[in-house]
């Protein structure tokens, strides 16, 4: 190196803001961790297509074969069943208000309701332009609309024992469900006779 | 491997990371700009799986300048001012405090005010050869010439400068 060169090289360059040193090290480190990507909705969701019920075998009490994936199908069982179980009750309860409260069985018309008056006198009020209508009957007989939920709440577990049933050739063990009284609805999920 | 190359980008930042600045002040002529210059091109380089072929210091210089040159391009109707590549005066404390005369202050200025001027390729050459000792090979990677030209171009770079200084002295 030449005198000049040397002398250049004494010179003192301008040096960056500090900050500049935390972004690019914040940026190379940042970089380092592997963030945990986010799963895709369809891959949170357990269903018979993507769940593994050949990953761990266990063996309960009975000395039956279960695997990890019939864990979670029983629990979804279960949960449907308790749900299951709990929402016709809902439905008559609410049918048997509602029939008290309207024992005519005629249509609800929104905004035709009697409505107690500031006087304290009880005067019909007369549907507006602005009112929401109904123009039919919702009322579809007791348990219909709870039986809609109660068969979209069993899709998953169903299909899950069906799955579980040609995987692993064993006969799903409907015993705890005889005596429920929405047997027959989900009968036709169960293997007859099983 | 990801990670392989981002500790061999970090020991590289750490190493150059003054000439990177410096590289890219000569394009920007704005220190703020070129601080978001090498901080652009160091983000973009940690997408990067694979280590480039050839020098990696070649690569990651050209990166902050190209980085600098699209900093420019955006910021063209601001650019107004050019700062020096060099600290301002009085802080070349080794030189003053050592050695203080007045006349080696001078020299030094007049050397500082010397490079300034110099052209903006001229100027690159000499701080990725004088500063972080590139070899003529990497800086013509860097800046796309051939390595000969680079070689030229650094040459008559500091026969300019030794001119300047005569002629001020």
């Amino acid at each position: 190196m030449s005198e000049l060169e040397l002398k250049i090289r004494a010179l003192s360059l301008r040096k960056p803001d500090h900050s500049l040193d935390d972004r690019i090290l914040a940026a190379l480190r940042q970089s380092d961790v592997t963030e945990p990507t986010e799963l895709a909705p369809a891959e949170k969701s357990i269903t018979p297509d993507n769940v593994d019920f050949s990953t761990t075998l266990h063996t309960n009490r009975r000395g039956t074969v279960v695997t990890s994936g019939w864990i979670v199908a029983s629990v979804s069982l279960l949960i449907g069943t308790v749900v299951g179980n709990a929402l016709p009750s809902i439905s008559s309860l609410q049918a048997q208000r509602d029939t008290s409260m309207n024992p005519d069985q005629t249509a609800r018309i929104a905004g035709s309701e009697h409505r107690d008056s500031a006087n304290g006198s009880v005067e019909p009020r007369v549907s507006e332009p602005g009112d929401s209508t109904l123009t039919g009957n919702i009322r579809l007989g007791s348990g219909s609309v709870a039986s809609q939920i109660v068969e979209s709440i069993w899709i998953s577990p169903t299909a899950a024992a069906v799955a579980w049933e040609q995987q692993t050739g064993q006969i799903f063990n409907v015993v705890n469900h005889v005596s429920d009284r929405r047997f027959d609805m989900c009968r036709e999920c169960h293997r007859v006779g099983g | 491997m990801e990670s392989v190359l981002r500790t061999k980008l970090e020991q590289l930042y750490r190493k150059h990371r003054q000439s990177l600045f410096s590289v890219a002040l000569t394009v920007t002529g704005c220190s703020s700009m070129a601080e978001d210059a090498v901080h652009e091109a160091f983000a973009r380089l940690c997408q990067k799986s694979e280590p480039p072929e050839g020098s990696l210091a070649s690569y990651v210089f050209a990166a902050v300048r190209n980085a600098a040159i699209d900093c420019r391009r955006r910021q063209q109707h601001q650019r107004s001012i050019t700062e020096s590549i060099f600290a301002s005066a009085g802080s070349d404390s080794h030189l003053s405090n050592s050695s203080a005369t007045a006349n080696q202050n001078d020299e030094t200025e007049s050397l500082k005010s010397a490079i300034d001027q110099l052209d903006e390729l001229s100027r690159q050459i000499v701080v990725m050869k004088i500063f972080s000792e590139l070899t003529f090979e990497e800086i013509a990677g860097v800046l796309e010439i051939p390595s000969a030209t680079a070689a030229t171009r650094y040459r008559r770079a500091i026969m300019k400068l030794e001119e300047e200084l005569r002629r001020s002295s």
